[in-house]
């Protein structure tokens, strides 16, 4: 059986030429093995990633490594034979573990076979130009060849220390690998590093198996018991990585799903803040705006609406009718308030108007005076020019000269027979302004005669805020200011609430009341102005347009709610909510939901069905050839790929049914992928697996049980239904909700069947629906996103969010099963 | 109970009748589903190669387009000119179906015979319902597994950057055939555990151990059985959707000799890329659709035929 040569125990210790001979011996069967191992083992990477394209590149560096291989060999088999030199058979060597001095040895021997071994590999890497761009990659590879080939050389009872070192370098090589710098954590080395330990131990595992069925009969048992129980368990261990994956990404959901919720929270209440300001801004430049409406409007010479109004209230209140006698009370109060709203600022206007005139009648004195020195000193200008123009004329008689000089000369008698010299002088400006041109005295004049002008034409108060400003820009005056500042107050009031502003409405009623021609035509002025404000492309508008939009804008975010940041607050808004564009506010709530409608869908159609024709297929066996046929078809339809499930859901529910039905009544709230039809075709997905479990508890039924039934003379459907299907049940139950779970968690003929991806709304029996693996389908799917310059899964940790909470519905539909079944069988103990 | 005794014999006799054609109206029901499932993948199929809604086509005739989808290596749907040939996307299919294959067939094997032959009830009763954990995981979460486990912590750091990351075969295959373990373990077994306990008392009689006796003799007994259990593993496989829309991609690409570690489109996930995007309905790329379902359909339905009819010979060896 072994390769090996039998031979004796030696007497003595052989000499080392023995040793090299015996080694070579030994060697030359494993040659090829050698090569084979190397070129499956090294190329596997460069066979699978197409690294070296020709296939003849392969052959050569596996024929080259596998001399290498074999070279590298020869020292580990000689110093393997040295360390175990007293033993005669591979199959019975013992290690020795008392003694320090082997272990040292082996110690040194396997380090030795790892070095000429790197070195070795690594030099024919150079040398073929063999170079994977990662070079961490490549010396991760060959570490784990090295520690196969060391596993391979070892006796087996080796393999613990050896998985032991295997963890240890990996563990330790990851640790390095952190801390020469790597981007990747220390934690994430570590978990790597465990991986490839355990895949390690797995080839360990394997090369073990194969040397001991090489090696020995009586090791075959044991040895397949390892590799029976290693692959029975392959799959609990796939598990276990991936429930710790999962619980790593659910961790980092919990991790940073409450940061971007806070991240939210600042933005929302930073937009409320700004919101506010915004809307302040918005909120003076209305009431400026609205001021100056009001000025427009009592400018516009309709400040007296008064009095017509009350007319056309008095009128009104003979002629209106009884129920609008009501209107015109509530009128009326409004009426009494902005009376009295109005007296008191005519009132105080009088009063400021008063006290206006006084200090008007102060300027003008002012400028009386100013105007006497002007005009005393027009007239000396007045006679010096009489006198030169006099000589003038006399020296050259000139008819237009002598015009003028007695135009001047009626001037100045006029002036210095007026009691006010300078009324003269203003009355005749513009002749004296023919008679000399001082700029400065012209202009003062000038002013004060448009002053007294207006004064003497008006005393329109409201004009008066113009007036002030002019006479304060001709001449500064604290007085005059003082002035402005409370006509200005005063107006203000005038404009205020009970203001005119109110006019307009007053008319309207008035003008409803009692249509007049008068009031009809200050309405329409009064809209005409209000268009002009208030109207399309009126003030109001043009000027709010950018305002509105970012308030808008800032609306949005402000009216987002704030969300609880706590682990537990994200948590449940995740079941609560439905889906989002943004990862952190999206949830599963309609999927979930959807996922118990079409679940129960599904059970009430595939139940009763399913269990219908395995009755059909077990109870009714006289049905022959139709019941072989169903038999077949139904072994077949289980075999069917889901997807073409969803191909036939979607023609025959969606285009034949409900599509009509959506069609012919748009108002029923009917969609055409409705929750009804994915039931439906998960219930003809799940309608074999129910027959084939139905039927197989139904076979279990005793026939004892039916022959007693018979006996007692029922009626073959009696038997069934009262003693096989109660005595069926418990199988029945367990593989429905089996089936029930797959469909649940099915989700390709549902993308088949057009179930969206985003829905918002609650499910109902005719709605549209999602289902959660759909949704876990379409996060998974999902590009990362970056916030603050990190890149983060977040979609797919919502995606193992939703696992998460779909294998624990899943999990607690099993449990329920488990229940149902095990009270069924309590009660049916025959 | 007492109601049904009621009523004169023939009213009990047309009852049972009644009764007797509603449940045989559930089993036709199954073949309804099998005769529509054939009608609407057919007409889906002959519409995609004869209507073309005044679609630029790369071939005129019908013929040409047929032979064409069956020999050519270009899958070009959603371009101008479009040309379908399944080859690629059967590629992809086969590619994962080898992977899940190699995965699942000799662990699957193995643990059907450590269950069958070696394991004791202890061991059993912890290790069936862990298997039926694996197969109760819904495909999607394996798709997610494959993308988030398999390509990241174990297939990046074996082959390094020339691994597709995240999408590439191997992982898909890697999923599909975990995912497809527990069918390959619980078939095979049950076929191991058919095996006359005689059979395996001669074997020993003659010095056999226990291992020769599982392998030289069991085995081969049970082999129709082992290899119905792979062929509806592998069915299972080729028809798996959403791990693989997930783990494998979705682009149609061509690659010769064959390379796992690239992304590429299956026929189911291509099936499942066209039914969730924006294609109109009726369009040649959208029929194109029934064309790949109509083929999937009778691969597997050939196997499941095949697995079938080699299940029923055993079953005549040995009952």
């Amino acid at each position: 059986m072994s390769a090996e040569p039998g031979r004796k125990p030696p007497e003595a210790p052989p000499s080392v030429t023995t040793l090299l001979g015996r080694t070579l011996a030994w060697s030359r069967n494993r040659t090829l093995l050698a090569v084979l191992a190397y070129v499956v083992l090294t190329r596997l990477g460069a066979i699978l990633n197409w690294f070296t394209p020709e296939w003849k590149d392969v052959a050569i560096t596996g024929v080259k490594g596998g001399m290498a291989l074999f070279v590298s060999l020869l020292p580990a088999r000689f110093l393997y034979l040295v360390s175990t030199v007293s033993k005669t058979d591979l199959e019975e060597v013992r290690f020795n573990y008392g003694s320090f001095l082997t272990v040292a040895r082996w110690g040194l021997g396997a380090t030795l076979i790892l070095a000429s071994y790197l070195l070795l590999v690594q030099l024919l890497g150079i040398a073929l130009g063999w170079f994977a761009p990662n070079m961490a990659a490549v010396l991760y590879r060959l570490v784990l060849l090295g520690l196969l080939y060391v596993a391979l050389l070892m006796p087996r009872h080796y393999f613990l220390p050896a998985a032991a070192a295997a963890l240890f370098v990996y563990v330790a090589f990851g640790a390095a690998r952190a801390g020469i710098g790597s981007d990747v954590s220390w934690g994430e080395e570590f978990a790597r590093g465990l991986v490839n330990a355990t895949f390690v131990l797995l080839l360990w595992a394997g090369a073990t198996f194969l040397r001991f069925v090489m090696l020995s009969r009586s090791l075959q048992d044991k040895a397949f018991v390892g590799v029976g129980i290693l692959a029975t368990f392959f799959g609990l261990f796939m598990l276990l990585i991936f429930m710790w994956r999962i619980a790593n990404e659910v961790g980092e959901w919990f991790h940073y799903v409450p940061q971007l919720v806070a991240r939210q929270n600042e933005l929302t209440l930073q937009a409320r803040k700004d919101l506010q300001q915004t809307e302040k801004i918005r909120k003076d430049k209305k009431d400026e705006l609205d001021r100056q409406y009001r000025g427009e409007l009592i400018r516009g010479d309709l400040g007296e609406p008064l009095p017509e109004y009350r007319l056309a209230l008095e009128r009104a209140k003979k002629t209106a009718p009884p129920e609008k006698q009501k209107n015109i009370a509530e009128l009326e109060a409004d009426l009494r308030g902005a009376d009295k709203g109005d007296e008191k600022t005519r009132a105080a206007l009088e009063a400021a108007a008063k006290e206006f005139r006084a200090s008007v009648a102060e300027l003008t004195k002012e400028y009386q005076a100013k105007l006497k020195a002007a005009a005393v000193e027009v007239e000396k200008m007045l006679a010096a020019a009489i006198k030169s123009l006099t000589a003038q004329v006399a020296a050259e008689p000139d008819s237009a000269a002598q015009k003028k000089l007695d135009a001047m000369k009626a001037v100045h008698a006029e002036i210095l027979g007026a009691a006010d010299p300078y009324k003269p002088v203003i009355k005749h400006l513009r002749k004296a302004q023919n008679f000399f041109r001082d700029d400065v005295e012209l202009e003062k004049l000038q002013l004060i005669r448009v002053l007294q002008e207006q004064l003497d034409t008006s005393d329109g108060i409201f004009l008066n805020e113009r007036r002030y400003e002019e006479a304060l820009a001709a001449a500064p005056n604290p007085k005059v200011a003082e002035k402005l500042k409370v006509i200005k107050a005063i107006q203000e009031q005038f404009d205020g609430k009970d203001g005119l502003y109110k006019t307009k409405k007053r008319y309207e009623a008035a003008l409803a009341l009692a249509p007049t021609n008068e009031v009809q035509e200050k309405l329409a002025n009064l809209k005409l102005l209000q268009d002009l404000f208030e109207g399309p492309g009126g003030v109001y508008e043009v000027q709010f347009a950018d305002l509105e939009i970012d308030i808008a804008e800032k609306k949005i975010v402000a009216d987002m709610p704030l969300r609880d940041t706590s682990g537990w607050g994200v948590f449940t808004y995740f079941l609560t909510h439905g889906p989002s564009s943004q990862p952190q506010d999206a949830g599963i709530y309609p999927a979930l939901l959807g996922s118990l409608w079409v679940g129960l869908i599904t059970l009430l159609f595939a139940v009763p069905v399913g269990v219908g024709a395995a009755l059909y297929l077990e109870e009714y066996k006289h049905a022959g050839w139709l019941g072989k046929l169903i038999q077949v078809n139904i072994n077949n339809l289980a075999g069917v790929p889901s997807v073409v499930y969803g191909i036939l859901g979607a023609f025959v529910f969606v285009e034949l049914i409900f599509k009509h039905m959506e069609n012919a009544y748009p108002n029923a709230g009917i969609a055409a992928r409705n929750v009804l039809g994915g039931g439906l075709t998960l219930g003809l997905l799940t309608l074999p697996v129910v027959i084939v479990a139905a039927q197989e508890a139904i076979r279990a039924v005793p026939s004892s049980i039916r022959h007693g039934a018979y006996a007692l003379g029922a009626t073959h459907w009696q038997v069934i239904w009262n003693n096989v299907l109660p005595m069926a049940r418990p199988g029945i139950l367990t593989g429905t909700i089996l089936s029930l779970s797959r469909a649940i968690g099915e989700a390709a003929p549902l993308v088949l069947f057009g179930a969206l991806l985003f829905v918002n709304q609650d499910p109902s029996l005719f709605s549209r629906f999602t289902v959660m693996p759909m949704q876990i389908f379409g996060w998974a799917d999902r590009p990362a996103l970056t916030f603050d310059g990190e890149t983060i899964e977040i979609w797919r940790f919502n995606a193992a969010m939703a696992i998460v909470v779909l294998m624990v519905m899943l999990l607690a539909m099993n449990a329920v099963a488990i229940v149902l079944r095990n009270r069924a069988q309590r009660r049916m103990r025959y | 109970m007492h109601d049904m005794m009621k009523g004169s014999r023939t009213a009990r006799r047309v009852r049972e009748a009644i009764i007797e054609m509603a449940l045989l109206g559930c089993g036709l029901l199954s073949i309804v589903v099998t005769l529509a499932i054939a009608l609407v993948l057919i007409v889906g199929t002959v519409q995609f190669f004869t209507l073309h809604n005044g679609e630029a086509m790369a071939f005129e005739s019908i013929w040409d387009r047929v032979a064409y989808f069956f020999v050519g290596t270009d899958w070009t749907a959603a371009f101008a000119g479009a040309v379908y040939g399944i080859l690629p996307l059967l590629e992809g299919t086969l590619l994962v179906a080898a992977v899940a294959g190699l995965i699942a067939l000799p662990i699957g094997l193995m643990t059907a015979i450590y269950l069958s032959e070696y394991a004791p009830p202890r061991v059993r009763s912890f290790a069936k319902p862990t298997l039926e954990l694996l197969a109760g995981i819904p495909t999607v979460v394996y798709g997610f597994f494959a993308i988030t486990v398999v390509t990241p912590y174990f297939l990046v750091p074996l082959f390094g950057e020339s691994i597709g990351n995240p999408n590439n075969v191997l992982s898909g295959g890697i999923v599909v055939g975990i995912m497809i373990i527990p069918m390959v373990a619980s078939l095979s077994e049950d076929s191991l555990r058919a095996v006359p306990r005689s059979l395996r008392d001669g074997a020993i009689a003659l010095g056999a151990n226990k291992f020769e006796t599982s392998v030289k003799v069991v085995l081969p007994a049970a082999l129709s059985g082992v290899t119905a259990s792979f062929l509806l593993a592998v069915s299972r496989a080729v028809g798996e959707t959403m791990a693989v829309a997930l783990a494998c991609g979705d682009t149609a690409n061509w690659t010769w000799p064959p390379n796992p570690a690239e992304a590429a489109a299956t026929m189911t996930s291509f099936i499942v890329r066209i039914a969730k995007g924006d294609v109109q309905h009726g369009t040649t790329d959208f029929n194109s659709l029934f064309a790949v379902a109509c083929f999937l359909f009778f691969i597997t339905l050939s196997m499941n035929i095949l697995a079938q009819k080699v299940l029923r010979r055993y079953r005549q060896v040995y009952q």
